[in-house]
């Protein structure tokens, strides 16, 4: 069976050449059927993967020890869901996963896109076929899952595996790889079709169509992917919070962020044809943040909880970016007279500008979170010292650059496009801003004396009523118009203009987001020794251990406290946190399962910490943290919005430009041929 | 009915315990110390490739947490403030083990880059509006843009006739 997974990878490796050469030469010689040939070459690269991954996870499924992969990561009495996890739970098998999802994407972009952009699939076929010849070549040649156990000459096996890593088996990581290499991977198709325009000269938007919504789909899956990590983090890790700033964490935040500038920016290109450049170097800087990310969870460049074990294949992905990047800015230079903007600017108040400035904003919180992760390898090859960057430093930068983000998001929307007058403004923004202010009153009142706390609240508040304000005219009006009820003319407004109003919702969502980021600065931890018939208080709670179980199975050992959570003498939960200890034949690992009771205001938070040197008592540490529920509501809210915002309008609508460059001009030369 | 009655005094002086115990229980806060050792190590970086800090590791028997944290301990009880601390950790065990780029020398650029880009951008973008602006008022003085509607339609009905050739 080895050989079979060997001879499909190499197989998918030399057709993937085959339709890069034959997509370009048909293309350049207009050559039909070299065309076509290509397009089924990517049919064919997708079918070879295809058949890899299927052997690879027959192997896992059937217990085949003879191979390292399947020995590393699955044992025999892993649950049927983590043995699926153990795919994508190690380096080799995650790149074939990664592959294995590119040449889906290439095969569903390709066949999708074939007709309605005839003069440019060719090209598209080239790029994507790229990506995935070099996925193929680490595959094949230096991260191959197919390598087998060897006794000198022999083929060995052992009777059973290592197993996941225990940390892994959590049911969010059968989903949060998925969607985060959905996400990344899927990034690489707006790419091609980028890519693909420039080189031909592409006339109209009708790529940019597809690219936004491929982007769309793409940021979807990314930001699931990226919220589970955090649910994942939160259940998992044990020390309280969702988010570490750790350099993979950062990796996957850096193309999101590149992903939402493009899909606001985007809007520019379409309805004004302006931030051509910009929006391809958005596209492109998106795609080869995603490699990069994809490189520095693999090559051990900076050190990382979630990285794999450090590998030599970091110098395949510098050398694939160094030629990506050069090649792909050389193409932008070049055409820089085709991507000069079509339209200029009514007035500086206008949604355009204010389209502008969210860009500068989010591409400023893109290089903070870049600059920080690489801050530990650039002062070492400047300074000669190695200097380390941990949460406090990305929460100072980034907390100011957030709130400026957030205003934006309010803000934006209630600028008209070409023109927005001060009355206009003075109209939409008094009340929001006089709501949010009184809110922002009482808060203080209230004791809240923490200022990025409270600025979010107000900030938040403003956007909210905003959002809501928007959704309550628009309703209003077709409730008047159609007789209808407001809650049915809302939803009758959102299916009209799905984009515009999903939109909204996906903002509101990020609302709620930042309601539970600022819930942290009001944290509340406690920690002590506790034996049963003891209590630790803490922000006033009362944390009763009332027994303490010890258990021990093949695979680990088990100690589980039973905890009363009390508030004014009221027993308001029990929780049972866990510590296991697992015991493979590496060092034992421990493994910690926090108990969470969640509430929209608070969660209460226990972790059994471990035991005290000598082992005589439990060390338990409490958590009282207000508002986190809502990051989690509000990263649904962001999933559905855009999920909205990609159903089909009602009402058709095409984009309104104000001005073609240049129409004018060849205006009176067609009149005198006529 | 005697065995249901010595069942019912049982389950009575059992459940008695367990209230008495429970309102009798021990309860604690937190020791001061313990968390001012944990306030310390959130500035600490684990240096045990767990990627948290020496307050949230938690490896078990962490090679690198657990002396930090006695050090800490030593230092809080010979009366040293937790600036002292941390800037003797440092000495000690290296400058990687600082979550934040320190003020001085090359770690003032680590502070300052992020906020220099975005003062760069904020500067260049009203430049960019202008720009825009510019154009618009030149194209406006060129007598661009007057294109009457009717044209304007032939010329995009012409424009989609010669597109659809394309495809």
């Amino acid at each position: 069976m080895e050989n079979l997974g060997y001879l499909s990878i190499l197989l998918a490796f030399v057709v993937s050449i085959y339709a890069i050469a034959a997509a370009v030469a048909g293309r350049l010689r207009n050559n039909t059927f070299l065309e076509v040939s290509a397009q089924r070459a990517v049919a064919a690269t997708w079918m070879l993967t295809t058949t890899a991954a299927g052997l690879l996870l027959y192997a896992i499924l059937t217990n085949d020890f003879r191979l390292s992969y399947v020995a590393s990561y699955s044992s025999v009495d892993q649950p049927l869901i983590y043995k699926f996890a153990a795919w994508w739970g190690g380096q080799e098998g995650s790149l074939l996963f990664w592959t294995w999802i590119a040449a889906t994407y290439s095969f569903v972009a390709v066949y999708t896109g074939r007709k309605r952009h005839r003069n440019m699939i060719s090209w598209v076929v080239g790029i994507v076929m790229t990506v995935v010849a070099f996925f193929l070549a680490i595959v094949h040649f230096a991260a191959n899952p197919f390598n087998v156990l060897m006794s000198g000459p022999q083929i060995t096996a052992i009777p059973d595996g290592n197993g996941l890593n225990p940390l892994l088996q959590h049911p969010v990581m059968a989903i949060h790889p998925p969607m985060l290499y959905l996400g990344y991977v899927g990034f690489m198709v707006p790419f091609a079709f980028a890519i693909a325009s420039l080189i031909t000269k592409q006339p109209g938007d009708r790529w940019i169509h597809t690219t936004r919504v491929w982007t769309m789909i793409t940021w979807l899956f990314q930001s699931v992917g990226v919220m589970l990590g955090m649910v994942w983090a939160y259940a998992v890790l044990g020390w309280g919070g969702y988010w570490n700033w750790d350099p993979v964490e950062n990796a996957s935040l850096l193309p999101w962020i590149t992903a939402t500038a493009f899909l606001h920016s985007v809007m520019m290109q379409e309805k004004k044809g302006m931030l051509k450049v910009w929006n391809i170097v958005l596209v492109s800087a998106t795609f080869f943040l995603c490699i990069f990310g994809t490189m520095l969870t693999r090559s051990g460049l900076v050190s990382s909880v979630h990285a794999f074990a450090q590998s030599s294949i970091g110098d395949y992905f510098v050398w694939f970016l160094t030629i990506g990047v050069a090649a792909t800015a050389m193409l932008i230079f070049m055409r820089l007279d085709y991507l000069k903007s079509e339209a200029q600017l009514d007035a500086v108040l206008s949604r355009e500008s204010s389209f502008l400035f969210n860009n500068v904003i989010l591409l400023a919180s893109c290089f903070a979170v870049l600059w920080g992760t690489l801050f530990p390898v650039i002062s070492e090859a400047f300074s000669g010292e190695k200097i380390t960057v941990g949460p406090p430093f990305f929460n100072k930068v980034n907390i100011p650059i957030g709130l400026a983000l957030i205003l934006l998001t309010g803000v934006g929307p209630l600028f008209a496009w070409r023109k927005t007058s001060v009355e206009s403004l003075r109209r939409n923004f008094q009340w929001p801003a006089v709501a949010s202010l009184v809110l922002g009153g009482a808060l203080f009142a209230l004791g809240i004396r923490h200022l990025y706390a409270w600025m979010t609240f107000v900030l938040c508040a403003f956007v909210a009523i905003t959002i809501l304000v928007e959704f309550w005219r628009g309703g209003k009006v077709i409730a008047q118009r159609q007789s209808m009820g407001l809650a049915a003319a809302m939803f009758e407004l959102t299916h009209r203009n799905t984009r515009r109003y999903g939109g909204y919702v996906v903002h509101m969502g990020m609302v709620l987001i930042f309601i539970g980021f600022a819930g942290t600065a009001f944290n509340q931890m406690g920690q002590a020794e506790l034996e049963p018939g003891e209590a630790l208080a803490v922000g006033g709670y009362e944390f009763h251990m009332t027994d303490l179980t010890e258990g021990r199975t093949p695979v680990y050992q088990t100690a589980v406290a039973t905890i009363d959570v009390k508030k004014d003498g009221e027993t308001i939960a029990t929780l049972m946190p866990e510590q296991r200890v697992y015991t493979p034949d590496r060092e034992p690992q421990p493994t910690g399962i926090p108990a969470i009771q969640r509430r929209p205001n608070r969660d209460l938070y226990v972790v059994f910490a471990g035991y005290t040197r000598d082992g005589s008592k439990p060390i338990i540490q409490a958590y009282i943290n207000p508002l986190t529920s809502w990051v989690w509501v509000g990263g649904w809210m962001v999933a559905f919005g855009t999920l909205v915002a990609l159903v089909p309008s009602k009402v058709k609508r095409v984009a309104p430009r104000t001005r073609v460059v240049g129409m004018v001009e060849k205006e009176p030369k067609v009149a005198a041929s006529r | 009915m005697r065995r249901v009655a010595n069942r019912f005094l049982i389950g009575f002086v059992a459940a008695g315990l367990a209230v008495g115990g429970l309102l009798t229980a021990q309860v604690k806060t937190s020791d001061p110390k313990t968390m001012q050792i944990r306030e310390i190590g959130k500035e600490l970086k684990c240096q045990c490739g767990c990627a948290y800090t020496v307050a949230d590791c938690n490896m078990l028997y962490c090679h690198f947490r657990d002396p930090v944290n006695m050090d800490i301990s030593e230092m809080l009880d010979s009366g040293m403030g937790p600036g002292a601390i941390l800037n003797a950790l440092l000495t000690k065990y290296g400058k990687e083990l600082s979550t934040e780029p320190p003020p001085e020398g090359f770690g003032a650029v680590g502070w300052v880059m992020p906020f220099v880009m975005l003062a760069l951008g904020l500067l260049a973008a009203p430049f960019v509006v202008q720009r825009w602006r510019k154009n618009q008022i030149t194209a406006d003085a060129a007598g661009v843009g007057t294109v009457d509607p009717e044209t304007m339609k032939r010329l995009e009905a012409e424009i989609e006739r010669d597109l659809s050739q394309f495809d």
